[in-house]
């Protein structure tokens, strides 16, 4: 009965750990060639390229413990991931230009970011 | 708007009489703060924006003490502060060789210490390389181009005059600019792995500053720009100005896309020792009351009536941090938005603690002028000019106005003044000169003109 139970507190868990963990969906790896990814298993470390069996777009969540990696599967293996080089589906790193306030923006700032960012928003 | 600008004038009063013996061009250390002097132009062009500095020392302490982390490990020291505006949006850059500029919205949004690092890393090596002050030599080049070109050609020299700002414009953006920004990656890249910071830092920052860079140009309204018109029968006119911005790309882009800055950080950061292009990014950026205030004055965007009225009220059931009780900023929104919503008193009572506070903006003397016309009252016009000189420096935006109020007035001193600016403005900037000459026949001819 205590087994019964434990089975049922485990299973009960499982679920809501998963319903939890955010689903996220890697779509782009910008620069494939210079990325690397760490299997899980044994920490080595191999190109994205050379994981075959990597198909885009695929499914992630946050790696444990860390909201700058990504734990991702391919070929059997998992996989961890730099937050910083992937795109994720439906990201938004920034709030939009026009959302941010500017009571005035003139022509006369050199910007090494953006120029007159929200000038012409209604 | 026409409430704020109705009864300014115990706050106008107050600052002829009392004011403008404590603003002084000598007075260089940031108000508010300990330890930081800013250069009297990087001030001017800040308030000329419409935006003031944070005078937060914990924010400034901290942003500093990670330009120092980078400073030790170069071999080339920048002799250059960090300071703070209170802007929203992704924003990072260098007025001058003196001083780095990260907006309140950088700091809110980097997910780390390490991507404040890779900002400020950046401007570094504009400051290193001398960037700014190169701007300024593109843009002297230019005018005198443009100077040469209308006195040998006059009228149709004009003509030829915006079609050579567009290629100008084209060329400093597509290949002065592309070549300094990725020339600034890579300095960080090699900066940041040296001081042991991580280079996923940049990478995000790219990304953020290149999504940034996206939503505000979607939003620009640039006519549409036509070199070739079709005027039937195969007949066609050139446009020579549509022409140039087409052969350039200089409306195309604002900066280098994000994609070929991504590729060439990578590309950089593949070469450096495993373990220091695979260091993860460690500290989270710390909270800071400051910035977070002025995050949420975002909520102040883009609202219904009703939405604005409780948008604001929420706003201001929030305590004005210390470090922001001073900041002209805040008042001018809060002062902006009851006087779109139609509350006068309210809107007053805000505008007064803006020109009460440590620094004013363009938008304080605009309305500060208007009233002092209004009341016609040519030594408050003449003060208050002299005072706006001192505090937003000599503003493009303002100088048709200085010119009309100058003609209307009879400030004559003052006269001799604008109009040989907006001469000069000939050269660089048509439409400022136009809009001086515009001013000039409403003065002429006594008619009021748009303050707003």
């Amino acid at each position: 009965m205590k087994v019964a139970k434990g089975l049922c507190a485990a299973a009960l868990i499982s679920l809501a750990s998963s319903a939890w963990a955010e689903r996220l969906v890697i779509a782009e790896i910008p620069s494939p060639d210079f990325t690397e990814a760490q299997k899980v298993s044994s920490d080595e470390w191999v190109l994205v390229t050379e994981i075959s069996s990597l198909a885009l777009p695929t499914s992630a969540s946050l790696a444990p413990g860390s909201q700058r990696e990504l734990v991702f599967s391919a070929g059997g293996q998992k996989y961890r991931i730099a937050r910083a080089d992937v795109v994720l589906e439906n990201e938004t790193l920034v709030t939009s230009a026009c959302d941010t306030l500017a009571l005035s923006i003139s022509s006369d700032t050199r910007s090494a970011s953006v120029k007159g960012a929200g000038e012409s928003c209604d | 708007m026409r409430l704020i600008r109705r009864l300014f004038t115990v706050s106008v009063l107050a600052l002829s009489l009392t004011s403008c013996a404590a603003i002084s061009l000598e007075d260089k250390q940031l108000k508010g703060v300990e330890g930081y002097a800013v250069d009297n132009s990087d001030l001017q062009q800040v308030h000329r924006i419409g935006r003031v500095l944070v005078s937060d020392q914990a924010l400034l302490d901290y942003v500093n003490g990670i330009k120092t982390r980078l400073d030790a490990a170069n071999s080339e020291p920048c002799n250059c502060q960090v300071l703070v505006d209170t802007f929203n949006g992704y924003e990072a850059f260098t007025p001058s060789p003196r001083t780095i500029l990260l907006s309140a919205g950088a700091i809110a949004q980097a997910e780390s210490e390490d991507e404040i690092a890779a900002l400020i890393a950046h401007e570094m090596s504009h400051v290193v390389n001398g960037d700014s002050t190169r701007s300024k030599f593109q843009s002297a080049a230019i005018t005198a181009l443009r100077a040469g070109e209308i006195a040998a050609g006059g009228g149709y020299g004009v003509v030829l005059g915006d079609a050579l700002k567009e290629s100008a414009q084209g060329l400093i953006y597509h290949r002065w600019d592309r070549e300094d920004e990725i020339e600034a990656d890579l300095y960080a890249v090699e900066l940041l792995a040296k001081a042991g910071y991580s280079q996923d830092g940049l990478k995000m920052a790219i990304r953020r500053l290149g999504q940034y860079s996206a939503s505000a140009l979607e939003n620009r309204n640039d006519e549409e720009l036509r070199c070739l018109i079709n005027q039937g029968n195969n007949k066609f006119n050139i446009d020579f100005k549509g022409c140039a911005a087409k052969a350039t790309g200089s409306r195309d882009s604002v900066y280098e896309p994000q994609e070929s800055r991504l590729e060439a950080v990578n590309e950089a950061a593949w070469e450096l020792p495993p373990e220091q292009r695979r260091r993860r990014a460690e500290s989270d950026a710390p909270r800071f009351a400051s910035i977070d205030y002025l995050m949420n004055l975002n909520s102040l965007v883009g609202s219904s009536r009703e939405t604005l009225e409780k948008e604001l009220a929420e706003v201001e059931s929030r305590q004005i941090p210390p470090s922001l009780e001073r900041n002209a900023y805040i008042y001018n929104l809060l002062a902006q938005t009851h006087a779109i919503l139609g509350n006068g008193p309210e809107a007053q009572a805000y505008f007064r603690k803006a020109i009460d506070g440590d620094y004013r903006t363009t938008y304080n003397y605009r309305h500060l002028l208007q009233f002092a016309h209004e009341q016609n009252d040519p030594k408050l016009v003449s003060t208050l000019i002299n005072v706006m000189h001192q505090d937003i420096g000599l503003s493009p935006e303002m100088l048709p106005y200085e010119y009309y109020l100058a003609k209307r007035h009879g400030l004559k001193l003052v006269e001799a003044a604008a109009y040989t600016r907006c001469i000069v403005s000939l050269t660089s900037d048509t439409a400022l000169a136009k809009q001086c000459s515009d001013f000039e026949d409403a003065a002429e001819s006594g008619r009021d003109i748009q303050w707003h």
